[in-house]
C-alpha cells in the first residue's frame, strides 16, 4: 500500500477533514464568571488555605470557554472584585487568540502593577486563554509550549516532625508511597511565653505554634537531619525546607551545616525581602537552592535566575501572573541551567496543578515537582480531569487545553467563606513578628 | 532663692494650665483600642479635569474607644478602587479592630506578613490606608502636628514644582512664564501631543485592528522633548528650573541618547526615564549624563527601589507613600535615602486624597533630604470633602498646625460625590509599530 493510498483510509480521512487549512472563525470573549469554593481536604476539614478563586472565561463559540486559577487563598475577595470589576469589562469583546497582547494590556490596565492581587487576577484570564487556545488547537496544552520531552513529572514528597524520629518515620512513610525525593518540614516546638510576648497579639498558623525561637531552629534542623540519614541510608534525596522566617545569617549556617548530609536542595532560606543573603550564601556552601514561592514582582527573581544565585526556581505560578509569566521564566531559567520546581501546595487549584504539569512535561530545564498534591474526593468532583499523583510522579489527562474542566453545581455545594482567614502573626520570641 | 526656684516659681505662675498639663501627662494616657474600619470611596471633581475614573478617591477611617478620637488615611489605587476597599473590609479590618492603635510599627508588619504573598499596589494602599490613621491617631493623643513625630520642622513650607506644556517651545514657553509670575520656580514641561486618541488618522499599519485607545508617537516625542527644552531655556532664561517626566515610555536607548540631548539645557530632573520592569537600565543611562534623575511613582516593591537608592543610582525618590504601604514605609524609605544623598519628591497627582498630600507634606517638612514637592490643585469641592487641605501660595505649599494630619473627611459630603460606574481602565496604549506602551 502506497503513502497516499494509507492516507486514503477512513479513520485518517475524519482526521484530516478536521484539520483547519482555511484557518478558525473569529473568537471573541463574551463572558469572564469568577468561580469561589471552598471544598474539604482529605480529612474532611475545611480550611480557609483551600479558598479556591477560578476564572472562566467564555467565548462566542458555543461551549468554548477556559479556566484559569486565581487562588489567593488569604485575600480571595480582593482577587475576585478585581477581575470582576476591572478585568472582565476590559477583556470582553476581544479576541482570546491574543494572549500576548492581552496580557501585557491588562497588566498595564491599572498602571500600578506587580503585586499578587494583581498577579492572581491577570493569571486567572490568562491561563483561561491559554486553555481556550489549546482547546481550539485540539491539542493538550503541553503541545503549544513545545511538546513533550517526558511522560510524567517527577515529585517530591513532604514530612514533617519536631523530633529525629517523629521526622523519620514521616520520611519513611513518603518513601513507601513511591517518592524518592522527601522534603523535611520542621515543625518547632512549644516555645515558653517570655516577657516580651507579654499581652501582644498571636495568631494561628497552620497548626505548629506561632511563636518560634531561631535559636532552636538552628540547632535542631541540622541534628535532625542528620539523624533522619543515618536512619533511611544514603539513597532517598532529601530536602530541606525553611519559608524565610529565620534571621538570614541563621539560615546560612543551618544550609552550611546540612552541607555534609547532601541535600538535594534546601528551600526558601530567605523571604522575598531578603533574598540579597543569597550572595553571601552562595560562596559559603554547594548546597543546591530552591526559592521562590513567595515572588510576586519580577524583580523578586529575574536577578537571582541572571546572576546564577539559586539553582531551582519555585514560583507560585497564579501569583506571578500566570502561563505567561511563567513560560517566560522558564525560558529565561533555561539560559541559565536554573531548573523549574514549581510550588503546588494544597492552595493551588486542580487548574493551576496541571498548568504546573504541562510546563513540566514540556520544559527542557524541567527539575522537580512539588508533589504534595492529595485530592478529595470533592475536590475531583468539581474539577473533573484533576491531575493524579501515583508512586512520585504526576500525570495529566490527555484532553486538548490543560484538561481540566470544572463543575460549577459541584462547586456550589461548598461555599467559600470570603472574609478573614489572616496568617499569623507569628512572633519571635523577642516579639518581632516573623515574615515567611 | 537660687535661680532655678526662681523659674520655677515664674513658671507656676504664668503658667498653671500647663502644669496640670504636665501632671497628667505624667500618668500616661488612657489605653485605646481600634473599634471600627471604614472605607470611604469619593470623587468629587477637580477643577478642569474630567476623567473621573482618575480620580476615584479612596480613603479610610479608623475609629477608637476614644469618644471622637479617630484617624484618616489614604488608600487611593485609582484604577482598582473596589480591590482595595474590599481588601481592607475583608482582610484588614477584621485583623485590626481591636488592637491597640499606639503599635504602628507592629501592625504595619502584622498586617503585612497576614496576607504570606505580599506588597503590590492593592495590598499596600490598603495598608497604607490603616498606616496613615493610625499615625493620625497617635499625634492627635500628643497634640501635635504629625511632623512633629517626625523630628520636627526643618522648613516652614515645602517647594512645590508645577506642571504644563505645549505643542511647541513658544506655547510652552508662555505657560512656564505665567506659572513663574504665580510663583513656582520649578516646572515640569511637555509636548502636549506626542499621545493622542486612536482613531483613523492616527493608528498605523500595525496598530490599525487591535484594540487600542491611545497612540504615541515615539519619533516625535524623541526628537521634539530636546528642541522644546532648547526653546524653552531660551525664552526664560537661566533662573527658572525646568523638569520632565518620560513615564518610562520609551525604548531604553532612545531614551537614555534623548536625555543626554536635553543635558545642555540643564534640567533639574528628569523624571521615570524608565518603568520599573526596566529598572535595570540605570547603571547605562548613569554612565551617559549628569542630568539628575527621578524615579519611583510605580514603584511598589522594596526591590525596585533599594538597589536603586542603595547605589546611588537616582537623586530623587518619587515614590508614591500609600503604594508602598503609607508613612511607616515611606519614612523608613526617606531615611535610606538620607543615608545615600537622596533626596525626596514623593508622587503627587490628583489621584491622591488629599489625606494623602498631607502626608506627603508632614515628611517633607520634617526630613532633612527634602528636595522639591509634586503641586496639587484641590479646588473647592475637594476643599469642601476634606477640611484643612494643604495650602499652596507661591509655589510653595503649607502645613496648617493642627494635631495630627491635619486633615477631615466630611462623610456626609463626601457621599454626594460617587465613583463613577466605569471600570476605567488605563491603555490600550500603542507604539506606532505596535505592542503595548508599559508606563
Amino acid at each position: 500500500m502506497k503513502r497516499r493510498e494509507l492516507l486514503g483510509v477512513p479513520g485518517l480521512a475524519l482526521a484530516q477533514t478536521a484539520t483547519p487549512r482555511r484557518g478558525l472563525p473569529p473568537l471573541k470573549i463574551t463572558d469572564v464568571k469568577v468561580i469561589c469554593t471552598n471544598p474539604p481536604y482529605r480529612d474532611g476539614a475545611i480550611s480557609t488555605m483551600q479558598r479556591l478563586v477560578i476564572a472562566k472565561v467564555e467565548t462566542s463559540e458555543p461551549g468554548l470557554y477556559g479556566l484559569g486559577c486565581a487562588s489567593f487563598v488569604l485575600r480571595p475577595a480582593a482577587v475576585a472584585t478585581f477581575i470582576e470589576k476591572y478585568l472582565k469589562p476590559f477583556v470582553i469583546g476581544k479576541n482570546p487568540d491574543m494572549v500576548s497582547d492581552l496580557y501585557h494590556s491588562m497588566n498595564v490596565s491599572g498602571l500600578w502593577r506587580g503585586g499578587p492581587v494583581e498577579n492572581y487576577a491577570v493569571a486567572g484570564i490568562d491561563v483561561a486563554l491559554w486553555d481556550i487556545k489549546a482547546k481550539r488547537a485540539n491539542m493538550p496544552l503541553y503541545e503549544l509550549l513545545g511538546g513533550k520531552m517526558r511522560a510524567a513529572a517527577h515529585c517530591y514528597g513532604d514530612a514533617g516532625g519536631n523530633t529525629g524520629e517523629e521526622m523519620a518515620d514521616s520520611v519513611q512513610k513518603a518513601l513507601a508511597a513511591g517518592y524518592t525525593h522527601v522534603r523535611l518540614n520542621y515543625r518547632g516546638s512549644k516555645v515558653n511565653p517570655t516577657p516580651a510576648l507579654s499581652g501582644m497579639p498571636l495568631g494561628t498558623s497552620l497548626g505548629s505554634d506561632p511563636v518560634i525561637d531561631p535559636d532552636e531552629w538552628g540547632r535542631e534542623i541540622p541534628k535532625i537531619f542528620e539523624h533522619v540519614r543515618k536512619v533511611v541510608g544514603d539513597k532517598p534525596e532529601l530536602m530541606q525546607h525553611l519559608h524565610g522566617q529565620l534571621p538570614p545569617i541563621t539560615a546560612i549556617q543551618i544550609v552550611k551545616r546540612l552541607e555534609p548530609l547532601r541535600p538535594y536542595f534546601f528551600e526558601d532560606p530567605f523571604y522575598p525581602e531578603d533574598i540579597s543573603y543569597l550572595k553571601i550564601l552562595r560562596p559559603q556552601t554547594s548546597v543546591p537552592i530552591a526559592i521562590g514561592e513567595k515572588f510576586a514582582n519580577r524583580h523578586d527573581y529575574a536577578d537571582l535566575v541572571t546572576n546564577q544565585l539559586l539553582d531551582f526556581i519555585r514560583v507560585h505560578i497564579p501569583t506571578i501572573g500566570g502561563l505567561t509569566m511563567a513560560h517566560k521564566l522558564a525560558a529565561l531559567g533555561a539560559w541559565f541551567n536554573v531548573r523549574t520546581a514549581w510550588h503546588a501546595p494544597g492552595d493551588l487549584s486542580p487548574v493551576g496543578h496541571a498548568v504546573n504539569g504541562h510546563l513540566d512535561l514540556a520544559a527542557p530545564n524541567f527539575g522537580i515537582q512539588e508533589g504534595a498534591f492529595l485530592p478529595s474526593d470533592a475536590v475531583r468532583e468539581i474539577f473533573p480531569g484533576t491531575p493524579e499523583i501515583r508512586k512520585g510522579y504526576l500525570f495529566l489527562n490527555e484532553a486538548p487545553g490543560h484538561g481540566v474542566d470544572l463543575d460549577e453545581r459541584a462547586a456550589a455545594k461548598y461555599p467559600c467563606s470570603m472574609q478573614d482567614g489572616n496568617f499569623g502573626p507569628k512572633r519571635f520570641p523577642n516579639g518581632s513578628i516573623v515574615s515567611n | 532663692m537660687t535661680r532655678r526656684d526662681t523659674l520655677r516659681a515664674a513658671l507656676v505662675a504664668t503658667f498653671p494650665a500647663a502644669q496640670t498639663v504636665h501632671a497628667q501627662r505624667v500618668r500616661g494616657l488612657a489605653p485605646v483600642r481600634i473599634t471600627n474600619v471604614k472605607v470611604i470611596l469619593t470623587c468629587p471633581p477637580f477643577p478642569g479635569f474630567n476623567l473621573k475614573a482618575y480620580t476615584r478617591l479612596v480613603v479610610t477611617k479608623v475609629e477608637t474607644s476614644e469618644p471622637g478620637l479617630y484617624g484618616v488615611g489614604c488608600a487611593t489605587y485609582t484604577f482598582r478602587p473596589e480591590a482595595v476597599a474590599v481588601a481592607i473590609e475583608q482582610y484588614i479590618k477584621p485583623f485590626v479592630i481591636g488592637k491597640n492603635p499606639e503599635m504602628v510599627e507592629d501592625l504595619w508588619a502584622g498586617m503585612n506578613a497576614t496576607s504570606l504573598w505580599r506588597s503590590g499596589p492593592v495590598l499596600h494602599n490598603a495598608i497604607s490606608g490603616i498606616d496613615m490613621a493610625l499615625w493620625d491617631i497617635k499625634s492627635k493623643r500628643a497634640a501635635m502636628p504629625l511632623y512633629q513625630f517626625l523630628g520636627g520642622k526643618m522648613r516652614s513650607a515645602a517647594q512645590c514644582y508645577a506642571h504644563t506644556g505645549g505643542r511647541d517651545g513658544k506655547e510652552c514657553a508662555e505657560n512656564v512664564q505665567r506659572l513663574s509670575a504665580e510663583g513656582f520656580r520649578h516646572i515640569r514641561i511637555e509636548l502636549t501631543d506626542t499621545t493622542v486618541a486612536a482613531n483613523e488618522n492616527t493608528l498605523t499599519d500595525a496598530t490599525r485592528g487591535m484594540p487600542t485607545e491611545l497612540m504615541q508617537n515615539g519619533a516625535r516625542y524623541v526628537q521634539g522633548t530636546p528642541k522644546l527644552f532648547a526653546e524653552v531655556r531660551k525664552i526664560c532664561g537661566d533662573e527658572v528650573e525646568l523638569l520632565h517626566d518620560i513615564h518610562g515610555e520609551l525604548h531604553p536607548a532612545e531614551c537614555i541618547d534623548m536625555i543626554k540631548r536635553i543635558e545642555p539645557y540643564r534640567p533639574y530632573f528628569i523624571e521615570d526615564p524608565f518603568y520599573p520592569e526596566e529598572i535595570g537600565f540605570m547603571p547605562r543611562l548613569r554612565q551617559a549624563t549628569t542630568v539628575p534623575i527621578a524615579l519611583g511613582e510605580k514603584f511598589v516593591n522594596k526591590h525596585e527601589f533599594v538597589g536603586l537608592v542603595k547605589d546611588r543610582l537616582i537623586d530623587f525618590i518619587r515614590v508614591h507613600q500609600s503604594y508602598i504601604g503609607g508613612i511607616t514605609a515611606a519614612r523608613r524609605l526617606a531615611i535610606l535615602c538620607e543615608w545615600h544623598g537622596v533626596r525626596t519628591a514623593w508622587h503627587a497627582p490628583r489621584d491622591t486624597s488629599p489625606i494623602g498630600h498631607a502626608a506627603n507634606l508632614h515628611l517633607d517638612l520634617a526630613v532633612p533630604n527634602f528636595g522639591v514637592q509634586e503641586r496639587i490643585v484641590f479646588g473647592d469641592a475637594v476643599e469642601e470633602v476634606f477640611p484643612g487641605c494643604p495650602q499652596i501660595r507661591k509655589g510653595m505649599m503649607y502645613a496648617n498646625d493642627s494635631p495630627g494630619l491635619g486633615i477631615d473627611i466630611d462623610e456626609k459630603l463626601a457621599a454626594k460625590y460617587p465613583h463613577p460606574n466605569d471600570p476605567g481602565n488605563f491603555g490600550p496604549k500603542r507604539r506606532r509599530e505596535g505592542g503595548i506602551v508599559e508606563n
